[in-house]
């Protein structure tokens, strides 16, 4: 059922300013000030608090107080129409005295779509306040451009700011590249994965712009590689990385460990740049499958049996390429629509096509979930909950900037081997019985 | 820039002649022996003419519309003119369309990323239009761009008044030092010039490092397409750029900017004082003073007072979200239009995920779908950097092109920031559009991001543009049927409220004829008049507003009290529409049967609560049900604090003179009178960190769900809490 008519088919994504945003946040311990009205704000603020939460908050009163509003990230200089006309630098200017008072690793100052178009000096502002900690300034956030274009952009504008200098690697050490706190489960994930490359030997230094403090990131210098997760966050990331020093970049040709197999080729990738064994984490990865099967084995042939049931996939050719094989090769799930938010013609792109053109469903390449009527859609949170508007009982798996109200007081990843079951187990839970 | 390029920025006045002035110093520089980069930041892109034989190049703004990002190359926008000099012009929108200082911005963004930083330039001059110094124009006086600054400027008093703004463009940006190396003076052959210059200069106490005399040799060169530096190289007047350009290129000495009042200004041009204030009435008055403070809005940019507007709009105050989100949030809720937002994909997202959001809620928190709030029909013309720069028109034609297809019975299209502060015309597109054959009605909402106002004025906008575009005002009234105005459609009981609200109306064998703006259809508004009356669901500000444009346009009869909350609200609720339609009876029958139960439900809540004193504060103003369900149930109310509140104005209570009312309570009152006072139970809006200890505290909803037992939901709540201990294990841990 689609409802009246004219809704169920916005196109309508995140973009590179909720990138940039959140790819600072992303930073443990950074304050990020908004330049722009509250508007732009409060989805932000609460994304981060929600995605990232560091702030203790029982205390909504604390930062009901100038620039936070209630919310406690991403203090606002809240613009008005006068602002626009006459500049607001003095506001700025208290902004970044509010939000150093407490005592961040970093400071930034944002630009919100309108701010960027009068053209205030950030930098001289952050020069007026004399801030002793390093200052980064988006001026023009990427605008209407996909979301991993303005993480990257905040992740370049730290690295050019605080310029880790070349020293001697460390090996069997790696960062991770490619992951933001808006991807669902991040922490979650990047425990599994630290798990898995530790059972291998190997330490992860740092993880810019997912959860790591900026003193990690000057570790980006030391480590033996840099292992990319998502694609599509890490490109010009990996350019300015191979550029300044010596450490190879390692881009998983299977996309992001989702599922076990890409979970298994992406850990020995690792291992091989790095020089170490992969063995003991294939060892608990085949553990894990083993585990899920009992599970399986258990349910298939009674009500919530997955073989023969269809899924929508729409998400970056990073997720959506070993989502795909995961869930048709492990699950006998059958992909009747899959499409990629930003239709870019990557080379994860390109193996995708090759492999729906393989299992004979490459007309299902970019169409609309909306007309798909799969049993189960893996998307962005935004979408997952539209489908509720179409009758279906259960949205499906939120893979970015999750809108549910659920709150997860136990890690989960979605990435890696336990990733790979908590995947199986959240689809056998929420797909209606078909028997 | 690389660290030893010597950066030089050129402003003056368009016309004035400082292209042809900035093109023959970077000759006369480049034939000395310099690698020089002349960076042209004037839309009318002819900076580097002269240097290029009297062609024209592609600008980087141009480079930048028609490439994509993975393809941009510095050589593409980088041209070799005479002696080498490398030639960039930064370009600029189409008089009248775009923002031609975002596109100075985004031109040395672009140059800064392809890394024109590491070309290793010994000079590089900026040639920039010094007519607006906005935020755009004034890129080059930044500290990393420009370390000293010339104006060129002849003796015109346009020109000065030119040069005066640039000095006050180049005050704003001293905080690092002096950045003003003098005055170029352009001659132009006017009666008194040179003393008015001079004048002028020693007054803004700047240097005339050069003078050039009217020349028709210039003019000759410039016919060539070329400078005085290549076409007549061996004339005195070549000799004066040279000389200007070894004084530049030298240590010359920087000064401090010490602009001129206007008053001042035209004293110092025209030598005599400036005369009186010119009243309304054409006279000239001396007497007339009119004092301004520095940071003063000027008058010219003081709007009208609006008639129809939210508090925040009203008093000033600290804009909470923005109306275009307000506006864009009320028009989806007409289930057969379509929304189009004009703005970037973020401003979409945001307001798509807000709807969507609070929709999710009502369905996990009430069980109650919403279709419409789930996938709200919205699209968006997705301005990005260049089309804020160049204006958003063929997209937003675009987009409404595609959207017409999807024939909707109705378009709307909400304006964000972007598109207010580029000055798009929108009405443009429409109208483009709108004569095509069957095309939906379309309604423009000017809402501008939020510099029309906040959240709330986005919505009251809204529903002004649909009143007026759609009802329509000859339809007759009929017999029992009543319109719900004003409902919050963000928050998560709006559903529960209205279906509450509904069986009583049932009950009064009344029917709803349209939700003034809520899950509704083009239809049923374009009906709005058959109603016989309207029931607002808040008397809030907002509520207020929107309940007085109906009444002063549409003459639409009004219920005076909204939504009940609590027994004795639902009672005289009902009772003024029974009035209204002549259905009294019925109302008494229904209060009459609620009335057993909530003091069936009150008595035996009353044993647990009966003496406990409560202290109650909120921001929501109307608290009558609380301080009703805490009275009926026997508890003693201490006091009550009226908290200050962006959406309410007036606190009215018929508990006046029963209990102690403090109006704009504080924290800090609140928790003086938790320790004097020792109540046993606290209402308030938000609990805080650091709040006495060892008291019991509950929350006060800011959208309370309606009907007779709104209070008996509360104390039932209370007599549990009243049972538990003041504070959970889990505080402890923080």
């Amino acid at each position: 059922m689609i409802y009246e008519g004219y809704a169920g088919y916005s196109d309508i994504f995140a973009d590179g300013f909720t990138g940039v945003l959140l790819g600072l946040e992303g930073i443990a311990d950074a304050a990020v000030i908004l330049h722009g009205p509250t508007g732009c704000r409060a989805h932000h603020s609460s994304m981060s608090e929600y995605g990232f939460p560091r702030d203790v908050v029982h205390d909504r009163l604390n930062y009901a107080d100038r620039f936070y509003f209630g919310q406690p990230r991403i203090p606002t200089t809240y613009l008005d129409g006068d602002d626009y006309v006459f500049g607001a630098s003095e506001k700025l200017r208290q902004a970044i005295r509010a939000a150093e008072a407490g005592s961040p690793g970093l400071l930034a100052v944002v630009n919100a779509p309108g701010a960027a178009l009068i053209g205030e000096d950030l930098r001289q502002c952050m020069a007026y306040s004399a801030i002793d900690i390093p200052g980064v300034v988006i001026e023009m956030p990427a605008l209407s451009r996909p979301m991993a274009e303005g993480y990257q952009q905040a992740v370049l504008a730290v690295l050019e700011t605080i310029q880790p200098q070349r020293s001697p690697v460390r090996p069997k050490t790696v960062s991770l590249i490619g992951i933001s706190i808006a991807h669902s489960h991040w922490a979650g994930s990047l425990s599994e994965l630290r798990r898995l490359l530790a059972l291998c030997g190997i330490e992860v230094l740092c993880v810019p712009g997912a959860g790591s403090r900026l003193a990690d990131w000057y570790s980006l210098s030391r480590t033996a590689c840099h292992a990319v997760i998502h694609a599509e966050y890490a490109g010009r990331i990996a350019d300015w990385l191979t550029k300044r020093f010596d450490a190879p970049v390692m881009f998983p040709q299977s996309g992001a460990p989702i599922g076990f197999e890409a979970t298994e080729q992406w850990v020995v990738a690792v291992a091989e740049a790095v020089g170490a064994d992969p063995a003991p984490a294939l060892s608990a990865i085949r553990e894990q499958r083993r585990d899920v099967s009992r599970h399986m084995s258990r349910i298939s042939g009674v009500g919530r049996a997955l073989k023969g049931m269809t899924c929508s996939i729409q998400a970056d050719p990073s997720i959506a390429l070993p989502l795909s094989r995961f869930v048709y090769e492990y699950l006998g799930m059958l992909p009747v629509s899959v499409a990629t938010p930003d239709c870019a013609n990557t080379g994860l792109a390109k193996r995708l096509k090759d492999f729906l053109t393989d299992i004979g469903c490459m007309d299902i390449w970019q169409e609309p979930w909306q007309t798909a009527g799969a049993d189960f859609l893996f998307s962005d949170g935004h979408q997952v909950n539209q489908r509720l508007a179409f009758g279906c009982f259960e949205g499906g798996i939120e893979l970015v900037l999750p809108l549910g109200r659920r709150v997860d007081f136990v890690r989960k990843p979605l990435l890696g081997a336990m990733g790979a079951a908590y995947l199986v187990e959240t689809i056998v839970n929420g797909v209606p019985d078909y028997f | 820039m690389h660290k030893e390029t010597k950066q030089i920025a050129i402003y003056g006045k368009g016309g004035i002649g400082k292209s042809t002035i900035a093109a023959n110093i970077s000759a006369a520089l480049a034939s000395a022996g310099k690698k020089v980069l002349q960076v042209g930041c004037d839309p009318k892109q002819d900076s580097t003419r002269l240097l290029l034989g009297g062609n024209r190049i592609a600008t980087v703004l141009d480079y930048l519309k028609a490439s994509t990002p993975d393809t941009l190359k510095l050589e593409e926008i980088v041209h070799i003119g005479f002696a080498g000099v490398c030639c960039v012009e930064a370009g600029g929108p189409e008089p009248g369309i775009g923002c031609a200082g975002r596109g100075i911005l985004s031109a040395f963004d672009l140059l800064k990323q392809l890394g024109i930083d590491d070309c290793g330039y010994d000079i590089a001059l900026y040639d920039v239009l010094g007519d607006v110094v906005c935020g755009g124009f004034a890129v080059p006086l930044r500290k990393e761009y420009s370390q000293l600054v010339y104006i060129v400027t002849s003796g015109e008093f346009m020109s000065l008044y030119a040069g005066n703004n640039i000095l006050r463009g180049v005050l704003n940006y001293e905080g690092s030092g002096k950045r003003l190396g003098g005055i170029i003076f352009n001659q132009r052959g006017l009666d008194r010039e040179g003393q008015r210059v001079k004048r002028f200069a020693e007054a803004v106490r700047l240097p005339i490092v050069a003078g050039f005399p009217r020349s028709d040799l210039i003019a000759e060169a410039e016919c060539q397409g070329q400078t005085i530096m290549e076409a007549f190289p061996e004339t005195e007047l070549a000799k004066s750029f040279q000389l200007l350009a070894e004084y530049i290129s030298g240590d010359p000495p920087r000064m401090a900017a010490h602009p001129l009042t206007p008053d001042e200004l035209e004293e110092v041009i025209f030598g005599r004082r400036p005369g009186g204030v010119v009243s309304s009435a054409g006279t000239t008055s001396t007497s007339v003073h009119i004092e301004t403070a520095p940071s003063a809005v000027p008058s010219s940019f003081i709007a009208p007072p609006r008639r129809y507007c939210s508090k925040s709009v009203q008093n000033h105050g600290v804009l909470h979200g923005c109306a275009f989100n307000g506006a864009s949030h009320t028009v989806l809720q007409i289930r057969d239009a379509v929304t189009v937002a004009h703005g970037p994909e973020s401003c979409a997202y945001l307001t798509s995920r807000g709807i969507t959001s609070s929709a999710r809620r009502t369905y996990e928190r009430r069980g109650m779908r919403l279709g419409h709030g789930l996938a709200p029909a919205l699209r968006c013309s997705e301005m990005d950097e260049r089309i804020v720069i160049f204006g958003g028109n063929d997209e937003l034609t675009a987009v409404l092109r595609r959207v017409v297809k999807e024939r909707p019975a109705a378009i709307f299209i909400v304006t964000a920031c972007s598109s207010g502060i580029i000055g798009d015309n929108a009405g443009l597109s429409i109208s483009k559009i709108q004569g095509q054959t069957g095309a939906a009605p379309m309604i423009l909402i000017e809402s501008d991001g939020d510099i029309t106002g906040d959240y709330t004025q986005g919505i009251i906008d809204a529903m002004i543009a649909v009143a007026n575009g759609i009802i329509d005002p000859g339809i007759p009234p009929e017999d029992d049927m009543v319109n719900i105005v004003a409902e919050k459609n963000l928050a998560n009981n709006t559903e529960h409220n209205f279906r509450t609200v509904r069986e009583l109306l049932d009950a009064m064998e009344l029917r709803v004829n349209c939700r003034f703006i809520r899950d509704c259809t083009t239809e049923q508004l374009a009906g709005f008049m058959r109603a016989r009356l309207n029931l607002p669901a808040y008397d809030d500000f907002y509520a207020r507003m929107v309940r007085d444009f109906l009444v002063d346009t549409f003459n639409a009869p009004f219920l005076s009290s909204p939504f009940p909350v609590g027994f004795h609200a639902a009672s005289d609720w009902l009772r003024n529409i029974g009035a209204h339609f002549g259905k009294s009876d019925a109302a008494e029958r229904i209060i009459a049967h609620h009335s057993e139960s909530y003091k069936e439900a009150i008595s035996a809540i009353r044993p647990a609560l009966s003496g406990k004193r409560i202290l109650v504060s909120g921001q929501d103003y109307r608290l009558d049900w609380v301080l009703e369900a805490a009275s009926d149930a026997g508890m003693e109310i201490v006091k009550v604090g009226i908290q200050d509140s962006p959406w309410y104005d007036a606190f009215m209570s018929r508990f006046e003179g029963l209990a102690p009312i403090e109006r704009s309570y504080t924290r800090e009152r609140m928790e003086e009178d938790m320790r004097e006072l020792a109540p046993d139970l606290t209402l308030l809006s938000h609990p805080w960190f650091g709040m006495p200890e060892g008291f019991r505290f509950d929350i006060v909803p800011m959208c309370p769900d309606v009907g007779f037992y709104s209070g008996v939901q509360m104390v039932k709540r209370w007599q549990r809490l009243m049972r538990l201990p003041a504070k959970e294990g889990w505080r402890n841990d923080i």
